[in-house]
C-alpha cells in the first residue's frame, strides 16, 4: 500500500467500510509513514470534533413564524383563480392519464421517427412508377393518402416541443452560467482558465453540433422536396422523413446536459467540481460531465 | 424422516442461535417509529394543531441544525421557516415511500441548497457570525476545535457542507444520505471524504496545535523518567 492509497482509502477506514485485507495493509503502512499517520489522525479528529458539534435550538419565535407562513400561504390560495383551484383538485386523477397519453405519444414518435424501409417503400412506389395507383394495392393507395395529413401533425407537434426543449436548454445556461460567473473571481488562476478552456470546447461542440444538425434538416427537407418528382427519388424511401428527429439534434443535447452538469457541480462544489473533469482526446463527449450526470445526483 | 439435528448432537437447531432473535428487533423498531409518522402526518392532515407542533417540536432541532449549517446561521431562521411551510404544505403530498425523517431532511437539504447556491457566495464567516449562532444544549469537549470546525464549514462549498453536516453531525448513514441527496452511496462516501479532506485542510493549523500539545506532556513524563 502506498501514501496515495491511504488518502483515497482513510474515510472508509474511518467509518469501518473498509474489508480486512486492505484494513490490515492500511495499518501497516501507517505504523511504517509518520506523515499518513498524522493526516489520518487528523482526518478522525475533524470526524470526531463534527460528532460532537452542539444540538442547535432554534428561538422560541419559530413556531410563530412558521404558522404566518401557513397562513399567508392559504390567504395567498384564497386570491387564486378557480381555474387553478379546479385543476389543483383534478390533477392528481389526471396524472394517471396523462402519463398513458404520454407513453402513447412517445410510442408513436418512436414508430414515426425510424420508419421501416418495407414500410415506406409502397408509398413512394406508388407516386413515382403509377401516379394514379393504377396496379397498386388498395392499401397502399389509402397510405399514401392517409400518411401526409398525419405527419404534418406529428411535424407541427414536434417543431413545438423541440423549440421549447431549445429554450429550456438555453434558459437553464445561461442562468448557471451567471451564478458561476459571480463565482469564479474567488478561485484559482488555473481553475478560471481550466475553466474557460472547457466552457470554450463546450461552446465549438455546440456549435459543430447545430451546423451538423442543420445540415441534416436541410437534407431531409430536399430529398422530401424531390420524393415525388421521379423515379430516381426511390432511393430517397430509404431516408428519415423530414419530420424524423435527426440524430445530430440528440449530439447538441448531450452537449448540453453536460454543460449543465458540469455548472452545477461547479455551482454546489466550487472550483472542487473542476478537478472531475479531465479533457479526453476523443472530444466533449467524453468529458464525463460531471458525478450528477453519472450518479444521478440531483437536489 | 428423523431430524438430523436431533439424531446428529453435532448439529444445533438454527432456532437457539441468538442472532436471528436480535435481527428482527431494528425491523420491529422500524416499523413501529413508520407508524406513529404515520399518525402524526395523518392528524396533521387533518390540520390539527397538536399534531402539528408535535411534528414540529420532534424535528425542529434536526431541521435547524442541519440549515443553520449549511447556509450559516445569518439566515438560518428564515430558511427553517420556510423548510417547516413546506413540510406542511407538502404533508398531503407525502405518500410514505420513505421514512418521514428522510423526507423531512430532503425537504431541508434542498432548500438549505437552493439558498447557499442562490446566495452565490462563499462568505468569509468570522467571530462576528459565530457569535450568532443560538446557544447550543450542550456544551462541546473541545469548544475551541468545535467553534473553529463551525466557521470552517461556512467556507466549505454548500455540497460537502450538507454531506459532512448530515454523515458526521446527524448521524446518518450513507444509505440515508445518498436517498436525501439524491445520489448513489459511493457518490455519497467519496463527497464526504472530499469535504472532510478539505476541513483537515482548513483546520490544520488548530490540529497540528492540539497534536504538539498531546506531545508534550508525554515528552515531559520521558524526561521525568530519566
Amino acid at each position: 500500500m502506498r501514501c496515495g492509497d491511504v488518502q483515497s482509502l482513510a474515510s472508509e477506514y474511518l467509518d469501518g467500510h473498509l474489508d480486512e485485507a486492505r484494513g490490515s495493509a492500511l495499518r501497516g503502512h501507517l505504523h511504517e509513514c509518520e506523515a499518513c499517520h498524522t493526516w489520518i489522525h487528523d482526518l478522525a479528529r475533524v470526524r470526531d470534533v463534527a460528532r460532537e458539534l452542539p444540538t442547535l435550538d432554534p428561538s422560541p419565535a419559530l413556531w410563530s413564524a412558521i404558522e404566518r407562513g401557513l397562513a399567508d400561504a392559504e390567504i395567498a390560495d384564497a386570491h387564486r383563480s378557480r381555474f387553478w383551484l379546479g385543476w389543483q383538485a383534478l390533477r392528481p386523477r389526471l396524472l394517471p392519464a396523462a402519463v398513458v397519453v404520454a407513453a402513447a405519444a412517445a410510442v408513436t414518435l418512436w414508430l414515426t421517427r425510424a420508419p421501416t424501409p418495407r414500410a415506406e417503400a409502397p408509398a413512394v412506389a406508388v407516386k413515382t412508377a403509377a401516379p394514379s395507383g393504377a396496379g397498386q394495392p388498395a392499401r397502399a393507395r389509402r397510405g399514401a393518402a392517409e400518411v401526409a395529413p398525419r405527419e404534418r401533425v406529428l411535424s407541427t407537434m414536434r417543431e413545438r416541443q423541440v423549440a421549447a426543449a431549445d429554450k429550456r436548454y438555453l434558459t437553464t445556461l445561461t442562468e448557471l452560467r451567471g451564478v458561476i460567473d459571480a463565482e469564479r473571481s474567488r478561485w484559482s488562476q488555473t481553475s478560471i482558465g481550466k475553466l474557460d478552456r472547457a466552457l470554450a470546447e463546450f461552446a465549438a461542440e455546440a456549435a459543430r453540433e447545430r451546423r451538423a444538425l442543420n445540415l441534416a434538416v436541410s437534407a431531409a427537407d430536399g430529398s422530401a422536396n424531390d420524393a415525388p418528382q421521379g423515379a430516381a427519388s426511390v432511393a430517397s424511401a430509404d431516408a428519415a422523413p423530414p419530420t424524423a428527429e435527426p440524430r445530430e439534434r440528440d449530439a447538441l443535447y448531450a452537449v448540453y446536459r453536460a454543460e449543465i452538469a458540469l455548472l452545477q457541480d461547479l455551482a454546489i462544489y466550487g472550483e472542487d467540481a473542476l478537478a472531475r473533469i479531465e479533457p479526453q482526446p476523443n472530444g466533449v463527449g467524453a468529458w464525463p460531465g460531471s458525478a450528477r450526470a453519472r450518479g444521478g445526483l440531483g437536489w | 424422516m428423523p431430524d438430523p439435528t436431533t439424531t446428529n448432537p453435532e448439529i444445533k437447531p438454527v432456532t437457539t442461535l441468538a442472532p436471528t432473535r436480535e435481527l428482527v428487533r431494528p425491523q420491529e423498531s422500524k416499523h413501529a417509529a413508520r407508524e406513529t409518522d404515520a399518525a402524526l402526518v395523518a392528524a396533521c392532515r387533518r390540520g390539527e394543531q397538536r399534531a402539528m407542533e408535535a411534528l414540529y417540536h420532534q424535528y425542529k432541532r434536526r431541521v435547524f441544525g442541519l440549515v443553520t449549517r449549511i447556509v450559516g446561521p445569518g439566515e438560518s431562521e428564515e430558511v427553517a421557516q420556510d423548510v417547516f411551510v413546506r413540510i406542511f404544505r407538502g404533508l398531503p403530498k407525502f405518500r410514505g415511500d420513505s421514512a418521514l425523517g428522510t423526507w423531512i431532511y430532503r425537504l431541508a437539504v434542498n432548500a438549505a441548497l437552493t439558498h447557499a447556491t442562490r446566495r452565490g457566495r462563499h462568505r468569509h464567516v468570522g467571530d462576528d457570525v459565530l457569535a450568532d449562532l443560538p446557544a447550543p444544549t450542550r456544551p462541546p469537549r473541545d469548544p475551541g476545535l468545535a467553534g473553529r470546525l463551525e466557521r470552517a464549514l461556512q467556507a466549505l462549498p454548500p455540497g460537502y457542507r450538507a454531506i459532512l453536516v448530515l454523515h458526521d453531525v446527524e448521524g446518518l448513514s450513507h444509505e440515508e444520505c445518498a436517498a436525501i441527496m439524491g445520489c448513489r452511496i459511493g457518490t455519497s462516501k467519496s463527497q464526504l471524504h472530499k469535504a472532510r479532506a478539505r476541513m483537515r485542510d482548513l483546520l490544520g493549523p488548530e490540529l497540528a496545535a492540539e497534536r504538539a500539545r498531546d506531545r508534550k506532556p508525554r515528552a515531559g513524563r520521558g524526561q521525568e523518567g530519566r
